[in-house]
């Protein structure tokens, strides 16, 4: 295998090339990370697209990120902090009320007294089913995708946890679990709920990025994936204080050897100088991370 | 108490009829009670105009379980199928596709196509009988529940990991394929000709309320690759006399065996005392009693109208409210003074003798299941016709024709109106979408049965029109159907048990519920 110090090239500076990166710094090699653009962050940045004005350029949401990574990579110490918010969305109907979705599920429930008493009481034991079942599936997120050909020792451990979170449910959320992945989300949501703001709300969270709409047969399993992560039947409400970018610009191994290096491969620092979000919190993050970067790379290389 | 019968059989469609023989063959004293005049249930013959015989609703045959041709010995009472040769299906161009049992002209017929998809086809079709090989052994066994596992159940389960492991690579990928993705991103994956993937992929959604687009259509894809007449795989066939010949030569053995079989004898109710199956209540109040009552109707009729919610679980109940009928199908049989006339192929040849099939472009499909996804029946549907008549001359008076034309979508639930509404208007559609490939045919009719889910609903006793007593769909197959927990033919009530299309492994003219049915009642006899 690799030995220590050796030389990783990591191609793309999203989150995800990032993350890598921290982690085999971390265990002792020396990644380079090459992006393409003049920041980095991939999808998850903070633009200036207009003087002043500092946006989540292409994504908006936090996504889940995985607790295990934040703590991991002690992103908060790196400057990442969260803006809490308890309401994760809010729907609004053309012609009626419209509906908050909070974190907390027996807000959400009381909120939807006010448009039918019968969702209300069914919300949650929803969202406990959900809850559950997304813990069950939690390992899926974290593990390497099993070789169907070839299973090691590690993909049968792998399978082995999630066959035992799977006994481990009640019976019935076993059974839901088996049901629920391969129906339509709105499917799923009617048999719950009555409401038609609410069940499309949920239903969004099955088809997003997806190229199916919420009849297509397989999009609940969107939804659970989603409960992997946050056991929540929405997406998060919370955002990055300095924007999205912030995720990308804070995340910094914390390696005493510094050995990760992150390359720009147009304009390297010029674009750190000139480029906008100059201003921004993350933007300062970021030049400071190339900078140091590119020394640590020399001082590598 | 001495019960009047040790069995009472609910239905008599082609898997009570299988159930109620295999357990006289056991030694079981059988009563089949039908609701009908005529035995069959979506399996029947009838004489609709003087001279011409439909079958009605089921019009093809493939997946009839092999044992039970051989163990009832369906030949010698009376059931004969004939080959159904190929398909055809017509483009609005003015070109063809035509794919027939003959390997090497179907070969050459694609070629004009695409000479890679000719090559493709082959492996195709290679493919898909290992993929049918593997499920194969799934049909005839009970499913497992997985959420409490008896040691039979997990060593069913081990041996299917064990099988799934022992495939070659790519029949692995295939199978996890097939169980998630559409008909129509599956066939993508392996041909280029648009008209191939659309008449391909319409067995997809048989029965479905689904498109070739949607996930889950690739397995029913599948579900119709297992069919075998002669052992020979994916080969559907017409029965002599019509579709109801095999029912009556399923009864002719029950009889044979020893049961006893009674028509316009509706169930109006099933007995319970103290969470046990007493025996049934007629509609003429008439009431029979016995050790166990087999339900061969589907789950709504058998748990909600004849049990009733008061004597069930909550929960069952809830689950049997959520099982989806959504029936998508409707059935247009005709009478025909003479041939219809393809533009693209005139001439009354050979290519009237296979299926006929309304499946010009994916893009066709799709669009017509768009109209039923919000309620209405498809302006331009799929359609699959056969003319059993030109293979079985006595179902039709000399010189005339009998063609059964199967429409998908027309959605039971409808946005506007009512069926009773729309029904003309729906075999109107039907007619100008033929005539617009074969222009004769509006001249040719002599008479015209147009079947709407509402009257198939009403008719056969299949709730919503669901040709299959419930949708085909992964959520409702296998350790699924029709409900968690309950899909070993057993019901929530002692000595109550399932054995129809709504248990494992489905609908179609296969006969493997009533005989897997049959087999879990005889292994749990006491008394
Ligand atoms: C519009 C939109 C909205 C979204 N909303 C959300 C949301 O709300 N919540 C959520 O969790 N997820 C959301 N996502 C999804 C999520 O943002 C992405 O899945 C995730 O950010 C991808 O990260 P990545 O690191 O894997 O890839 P990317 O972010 O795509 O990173 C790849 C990097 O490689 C670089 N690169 C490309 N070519 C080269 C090259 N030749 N040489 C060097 N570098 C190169 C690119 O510039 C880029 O920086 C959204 C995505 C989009 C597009
Ligand atoms: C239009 C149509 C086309 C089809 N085409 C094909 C095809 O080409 N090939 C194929 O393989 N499959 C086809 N199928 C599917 C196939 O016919 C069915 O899945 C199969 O026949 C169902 O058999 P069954 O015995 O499980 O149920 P059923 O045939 O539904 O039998 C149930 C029986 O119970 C009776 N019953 C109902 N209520 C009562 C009561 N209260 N008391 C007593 N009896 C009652 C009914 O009258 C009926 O006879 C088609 C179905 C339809 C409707």
């Amino acid at each position: 295998m690799v030995s220590r110090g050796a030389r990783v090239v990591i191609v793309g500076a999203g989150h995800n090339g990032l993350v890598a990166a921290c982690y085999l710094a971390k265990a002792g090699l020396a990644p380079l990370v090459l992006e393409r653009r003049e920041v980095v962050g991939g999808v998850a940045v903070t633009e200036e697209f207009h003087r002043g004005f500092l946006c989540p350029a292409v994504l908006h949401g936090a996504g889940p990120l995985l607790p295990k990574i934040a703590a991991e990579l002690q992103l908060e110490k790196h400057g990442l902090s969260m803006i809490p918010s308890d309401v994760r969305v809010l729907a609004l109907d053309p012609d009626g009320p419209s509906l908050r979705i909070y974190d907390d599920s027996a807000r959400t429930a009381m909120e939807l007294t006010r448009l039918s008493a019968r969702d209300a009481k069914t919300y949650a034991a929803f969202h406990s089913s959900f809850e559950q079942l997304g813990r069950a599936l939690a390992p899926v997120l974290s593990m390497t995708p099993p070789d169907v050909d070839d299973l090691s020792t590690a993909d049968y451990l792998n399978l082995g946890k999630l066959g035992l979170n799977f006994r481990s449910l009640d019976k019935k959320d076993a059974y839901r679990l088996l049901r629920w992945g391969p129906m339509a989300v709105a499917d799923l949501v009617t048999e719950w709920f009555e409401t038609d703001l609410l069940c499309a709300t949920i239903a969004a969270r099955g088809i997003f990025g997806a190229s199916a709409g919420p009849w297509s047969a397989g999009t609940s399993v969107g939804l659970l994936l989603q409960a992997a992560m946050d056991g929540q039947v929405t997406a998060p409400g919370s955002a990055p204080k300095g924007g999205i970018g912030a995720i990308s610009f804070g995340r910094r191994c914390d390696d005493p050897h510094r050995r990760s290096c992150c390359r720009n491969s147009c304009k390297g620092r010029r674009s750190g100088r000139r480029g906008p979000g100059r201003r921004g919190r993350g933007r300062r993050e970021c030049g400071h991370f190339q900078r140091r970067s590119q020394r640590n790379f020399t001082e590598a290389g | 108490m001495n019960a009047n019968y040790d069995v009472v059989v609910i239905g008599g469609g082609h898997n009570g009829l299988v159930n109620a023989a295999y357990l006289a063959r056991a030694g079981k004293k059988v009563l089949v009670l039908e609701r009908r005049h005529v035995l069959g249930g979506a399996a029947v013959t009838e004489e609709i105009f003087p001279g011409f015989k439909f079958s009605v609703a089921s019009y093809v045959v493939s997946l009839l379980r092999p044992e039970i041709i051989r163990e009832l010995d369906l030949p010698r009472h009376g059931m004969e199928v004939l080959p159904l040769d190929g398909t055809f299906t017509p483009m609005p161009d003015g070109d063809y596709l035509w794919r027939v049992n003959d390997h090497a002209k179907t070969r050459r017929e694609i070629t004009r196509h695409s000479r890679l998809d000719a090559e493709a086809y082959d492996e195709y079709g290679k493919a898909m009988v290992e993929m049918g090989r593997f499920v194969k052994p799934i049909l005839g066994m009970t499913a497992p529940d997985p959420a409490s596992l008896t040691l039979r159940g997990l060593s069913d389960l081990l041996s299917l990991a064990r099988r799934f492991k022992r495939l070659p690579s790519n029949d692995k990928y295939n199978q996890v394929q097939l169980m998630t993705m559409s008909a129509a991103d599956f066939l993508d994956q392996w041909f280029e000709t648009d008209v191939l993937k659309a008449t391909m992929s319409a067995s997809g959604i048989i029965g479905t309320f689904l498109g070739v687009r949607s996930p889950g259509t690739a397995y029913v894809l599948l579900h119709h690759y297992m069919g075998e007449i002669d052992g020979a795989f994916r080969s559907w066939g017409l029965v002599r006399g019509g579709t109801g010949a095999i029912s009556n030569a399923i009864a002719e053995a029950a009889r044979e065996a020893g049961a006893e079989i009674r028509t316009e004898a509706p169930t109006a109710r099933i007995s319970v005392a103290n969470g046990q199956a007493t025996g049934v209540v007629l509609e003429n109040g008439d009431e029979i009693t016995a050790n166990v009552v087999s339900s061969s109707v589907d789950p709504r009729l058998t748990f909600i109208r004849m049990v009733g919610a008061e004597n069930l679980p909550g929960d069952f109940v809830e689950d049997i409210n959520r099982y989806k009928f959504r029936g998508s199908s409707g059935k247009v049989n005709l009478a025909l003074d003479a041939l219809p006339d393809f533009t693209c192929l005139p001439g009354a040849g050979p290519h009237l003798r296979g299926a006929i099939s309304i499946s010009p472009s994916v893009e066709y499909m799709e669009r017509a299941y768009d109209d039923a996804k919000y309620g209405r029946f498809s302006r331009r549907p799929y359609i699959d016709i056969v003319i059993p008549s030109l293979t079985d001359p006595s179902i039709a008076p000399p010189g005339k024709h009998v063609m059964s034309c199967f429409v998908q979508y027309a959605p039971y639930h409808l946005k506007d109106g009512t069926w009773d509404e729309k029904r003309e208007k729906f075999g109107d559609t039907v007619i100008d979408t033929l005539a617009e490939y074969a222009p004769n045919l509006r001249d040719i009719i002599l008479h015209r049965q147009v079947l709407t889910p509402l009257d198939i609903e009403r008719r056969f006793g299949l709730s919503e029109g669901n040709i299959f007593q419930g949708e085909l769909t992964l959520e409702q197959l296998f350790f699924l159907r029709p409900a968690p927990g309950w899909a070993q033919y057993k019901t929530p009530i002692r000595r109550l048990y399932m054995c129809g299309s709504a248990t494992h492994p489905g609908g179609g003219i296969m006969g493997a519920p009533g005989l897997n049915a049959a087999k879990k009642i005889l292994r749990e006899w006491k008394s």
